[in-house]
């Protein structure tokens, strides 16, 4: 008789079904990625700030860029490399009409159409709140925004994904959004209530020490503006390119830190930048790239310009045609306290919470005719897209800048203040009804070219604790809307 | 002292958090770069546009557009 012993095998040594599984997948993906070198292009965008229709450029002529322009560029690259990833590195929102209107859907019903890969979050995709960013998102579910140092509190979750993986040719791409930690301070505080913005490059390191080993190229969209962007090259090595951001930057061909290169493609989708990645056995082996312009040479896709003016410009008209008040008389520039100046200060003020406003009068650049007062002539008064901003001062500083407004004559606008010309000289200062404290802190608001000293305010730039609230034109028409027939007096503010 | 913004070399600007280049510059140089017979930089020599944003310690150094 013949003894067979069975073998038999350490638990050890028997290879789980999970190891097993990711042994087939590591050779799936190995044999899935060729050997030859290959090409991944990078398409990206930056900045285009509601830019959907063409516009004049000094540099690249009349009718440049637009959306439909982006789309026809988009499809012909993608039909002549299929492995082509679409990013944007954030600020879709503000700046025209169409943005403020339509409050960033047009944006983002554009950017769902072109199909992005991925989408960082700027600053100013909160200029219209959290909810209708949550609102826009649900509705156009497929827009993968990204945000790796955004975590909600007090809960610490994050509550936008830090990051995801695309898969071209068998190589895993990882891709991570990063937005700028300065925007709290850069919209509406309450747009951005419960939510604290980390570290990038912490946020960045945790992100790659959790993803460590399961991804073969590190894309980061970056919100942070080129400067930041070369910092966190040196300070996070890793990262093989940056797809930047937020300073508007013209980058004609990448640029290289270290190992990381890094791009960005100026302003206002007037260039669409292409960066090809020459891939060889899964790593970076080379890198080309330029800004391709958007001038009218470029052919706009029939089916989103057709979109652009049916679905958007149309419907703008009878939104800019909405009347938002009635003036019983015209509000007209000119020189002195004038009742359109103590109006726009009033409209800052009520805008912030502040304890007093400014705004200068140069400022203004249009009258308000008598009648229905309407978005557009709103848009006429405050073309600049300028930002409503606090600041605080001491009531000894207040003191010095009220001497300055006086021995300008007196023509900037205030409200929640009153004082007297002596002499060149601010008297009787009042801040609400009660005399200036030269002790006490005070909130101030004016426009973001005041704030750094435009106009002479030298003295805001003292201030501290500097915050954006919004746009001006946002603070006018939400005041227009919320007090009406209520017309300030003139006269009533500065004595002489 | 708080961070500063160079404009060309001779003008200082102090830095705000969400300041963009066109807080930094003057009336008259916000419309010539809208007209296009201005342009602004950085200290790389990259084009910046003028709603960019700008970080402490940014410079803006401005340069005539020669027309050709």
């Amino acid at each position: 008789m013949s003894l067979v012993r069975k073998p038999t095998f350490s638990r050890s040594r028997i290879p789980s079904f999970a190891s097993v599984f990711l042994l087939a997948l590591t050779l799936l993906l190995l044999l899935a990625s060729p050997s030859f070198p290959w090409t991944l292009t990078i398409l990206h965008t930056n900045d285009l700030h509601g830019r959907l229709s063409p516009f004049s450029d000094p540099a690249l002529g009349p009718e440049s860029g637009g959306i439909a322009r982006l789309a026809t560029l988009i499809r012909q690259i993608r039909q002549e490399n299929p492995e082509t990833l679409l990013l944007d590195a954030g600020d879709r929102f503000s700046g025209t009409t169409l943005s403020s209107l339509f409050q960033g859907e047009a944006e983002l019903v554009f950017a769902s159409l072109l199909g992005y890969d991925a989408l960082a979050l700027g600053n100013h995709d909160f200029d219209y709140g959290q909810e209708r960013l949550l609102y826009l998102r649900q509705r156009l579910a497929h827009l993968p925004f990204l945000a790796a140092n955004i975590l909600s509190e007090p809960e610490g979750k994050p509550p936008y994904p830090p990051s995801l993986y695309r898969v071209k040719n068998g190589v895993r791409i990882l891709l991570v959004g990063l937005s700028t930690p300065e925007t709290p301070y850069s919209t509406r505080p309450s747009n951005v209530a419960g939510l604290a913005f980390q570290s990038p490059a912490r946020s960045l390191r945790a992100v790659m020490e959790k993803e460590r080993g399961s991804y073969d190229l590190l894309i980061v969209l970056s919100h942070l503006g080129y400067e930041q962007d070369c910092r966190l090259a040196e300070e996070v090595p890793g990262i093989d390119l940056i797809v930047g951001g937020h300073s508007h930057t013209k980058i004609e061909t990448p640029e290289r830190i270290g190992r990381t290169w890094i791009v960005q493609a100026y302003q206002w989708g007037l260039y669409l930048g292409r960066v090809d990645l020459e891939i060889r056995e899964r790593r970076l082996s080379q890198v080309k790239g330029k800004l391709l312009p958007l001038s009218s040479k470029i052919q706009a896709d029939p089916l989103f310009a057709s979109l652009v003016k049916h679905a958007y410009q149309e419907r703008a008209r009878p939104l800019m045609e909405e009347v938002v008040a009635h003036c019983p008389y015209p509000l007209l520039r000119g020189e002195g306290e004038t009742v359109l100046g103590n109006l726009l200060a009033d409209s800052f003020r009520a805008f912030t919470g502040a304890d007093l406003a400014l705004f200068n009068r140069g400022g203004i650049r249009a009258d308000l005719p008598s009648g229905p007062i309407t978005v557009g002539k709103i848009f006429e008064v405050l073309p600049f897209s300028n930002q409503v901003m606090t600041t605080e001062l001491s009531g000894r500083q207040l003191k010095v800048l009220f001497d300055r407004l006086a021995a300008r004559g007196g023509g900037d606008a205030i409200s929640g203040a009153r004082y007297r010309i002596h002499q060149g000289r601010a008297e009787d200062i009042l801040i609400g009804d009660r005399p200036l404290e030269p002790d006490r802190i005070y909130q101030v608001a004016a426009n973001d070219f005041m704030m750094a000293g435009g106009d002479q305010f030298d003295l805001l730039r003292q201030g501290k604790n500097v915050r954006a609230h919004g746009l001006d034109r946002q603070a006018l028409i939400e005041y227009l809307r919320g007090h009406p027939g209520e017309w300030p007096p003139r006269g009533s503010r500065i004595e002489r | 002292m708080s961070p500063l913004v160079r404009v060309v070399r001779e003008r200082f600007v102090p830095y705000l958090p969400g300041m963009t280049v066109q807080t930094a510059l003057t009336p008259e140089e916000r419309d010539r770069i809208r007209e296009g017979t201005l342009k602004a930089f950085d200290r790389h020599g990259h084009e910046i546009g003028l709603e960019g944003a700008l970080s402490p310690g940014s410079e803006i150094i401005l340069r005539e557009v020669v027309q050709a």
